[in-house]
């Protein structure tokens, strides 16, 4: 996919806009993250993106996809974290990553569990039940599960919340990792304090409407235009 | 092909994910044959009075006792989609619409299955009914009840998964649209104990397996759209 492309993008809910005329565009390879205040509609953005809520006017392209044709057809490119971790508590971290892997089809779902649950570094607890699991253990787990089977398209809804800061490290660094190999990453976080070159995109929503889009990697320019901004 | 093997292992994998979690909670199992006992028990003490009343009471008995029962198990369908948001993430893997209602459809035969072999030899030694002279005849339409049943049953559980009153809501959809099945289920029962023609038998266990089929094929259809209402 070379591009995800948003043209004049809205979402009304009744009379009121939860996303207003809202033009961006993706690339691959970059991290875009976005900000706004609470029910700025970055949600609604991300739902949209995910194929899981419909613009009720503008238009999406996705490489040569309109969103119908992507929902039909391309949502497993799509990798999501969302504020709920989207696991089951009942079953243990390798049992919910095997589920997932077996339900897109993917074979050796035991190597495939335990290489992830390697990667977000919770091998340990590969046998303990979901339930008994940290808020950080099961972001992690959330975070393996969206990845499982490699999608292009990356959507993370506040993936940093609950990481203690050697978590959190360490989840940039894989997001960082997964942005080198060509992925579309689009992050929401309130979490300003992210480290330099890790950002690529900063876009900013206010009231449904897009208030700032622009290339920033630096911190302390992000957070100066959040203030301007949100 | 490939899809159709991803659908059966995807079918396969909802199915072995829900028996685990029950293995190991023993939730369904547990309060389906406890509350189908406590129904038995109170049905065999309030209405067995004479061998000829056997007939007429019997199949009302057996066939809401496995109606309850159901209903209990079928509730809970959708319980652990529901409270880890799951059903979103499986809403964006392919092919789940078929395979997510094939897997819930199975769980819920298997959990009807199970409350029912401990409930009807129990149901039937106590009001002294003999099963296993129609034992065939008896066990089409059990397994034909069962089906539509669980068949409609796994869709509305799967319509009213965000409702805060589904487990009131589930018997008020469920219940009227069963009606044939239940009604099916009665009068074979009581023809068989009461040993009566087994054509009219044959009749109703042939209407039960053609609302099966209705049953099957329309909420297969229906699941698609449901689920993307739920999403």
């Amino acid at each position: 996919m070379k591009s995800i492309q948003l043209n004049e993008v809205s979402r009304a809910f009744g009379r009121d806009f939860a996303l207003h005329r809202v033009s961006l565009t993706f690339e691959p390879g970059t991290i875009t993250v976005l900000l706004g205040a609470n029910g700025a509609g970055k949600s609604t953005l991300m739902n949209i993106l995910a194929t899981l809520d419909q613009p009720t006017s503008g238009s999406i392209a996705f490489d040569q996809f309109d969103w119908a044709e992507f929902a039909k057809k391309g949502r497993h490119n799509i990798g999501w974290v969302a504020h709920k971790s989207l696991v089951y508590d009942e079953l243990s971290g390798r049992e919910n990553l095997e589920f997932y892997a077996s339900m897109y089809g993917l074979s050796d779902t035991r190597k495939i569990a335990d290489t992830w649950l390697e990667r977000v570094g919770i091998s340990d607890a590969a046998e303990k039940r979901v339930g008994e699991y940290s808020r950080g253990m099961r972001q992690r787990l959330s975070i393996a599960r969206a990845m499982i089977h490699n999608p292009i398209l990356l959507l993370l809804d506040e993936p940093l919340t609950g990481l203690d800061q050697q978590g959190r490290a360490d989840m940039l660094k894989l997001f960082g990792q997964l942005r080198d190999q060509g992925r579309f990453i689009v992050m929401i976080t309130h979490d300003l304090d992210l480290p330099r070159g890790f950002v690529d995109r900063v876009v900013i929503l206010r009231s449904g409407s897009l208030s700032f889009n622009g290339e920033i990697d630096d911190p302390k320019q992000i957070a100066e235009r959040f203030q301007e901004h949100a | 092909m490939q899809a159709e093997r991803s659908i059966f292992r995807q079918i396969a994998a909802v199915f072995i994910k829900d028996m685990r979690r029950e293995a190991r909670s023993k939730e369904v199992t547990t309060t389906t044959v406890a509350f189908a006992i406590m129904l038995m028990v109170i049905f065999a003490f309030a209405f067995y009075q004479r061998d000829e009343t056997v007939g007429i009471v019997f199949p009302g008995i057996l066939w809401v006792s496995i109606i309850f029962a159901g209903t209990l198990a079928i509730t809970r369908t959708f319980d652990q989609e529901r409270s880890g948001g799951c059903l979103r993430a499986l809403a964006l893997i392919p092919g789940t619409d078929v395979s997510l209602y094939a897997g819930k459809l199975m769980t819920n035969l298997i959990f009807m299955a199970v409350f029912e072999a401990v409930l009807i030899p129990l149901i039937a030694l106590s009001f002294d009914v003999d099963l296993m002279s129609h034992l065939t005849e008896h066990i089409a339409i059990i397994v034909g009840v069962t089906l539509g049943f669980s068949a409609l049953g796994t869709l509305v559980s799967a319509v009213l998964v965000h409702s805060h009153l589904r487990d009131v809501m589930l018997p008020i959809f469920l219940y009227p649209m069963a009606v044939p099945l239940i009604i099916a289920g009665v009068k074979v029962t009581r023809a068989l104990v009461e040993q009566n023609e087994t054509d009219e038998v044959w009749m109703w266990i042939q209407l039960v397996a053609g609302v099966d089929v209705l049953f099957v094929f329309a909420s297969f259809l229906m699941f698609r759209w449901v689920l993307s209402a739920i999403e």
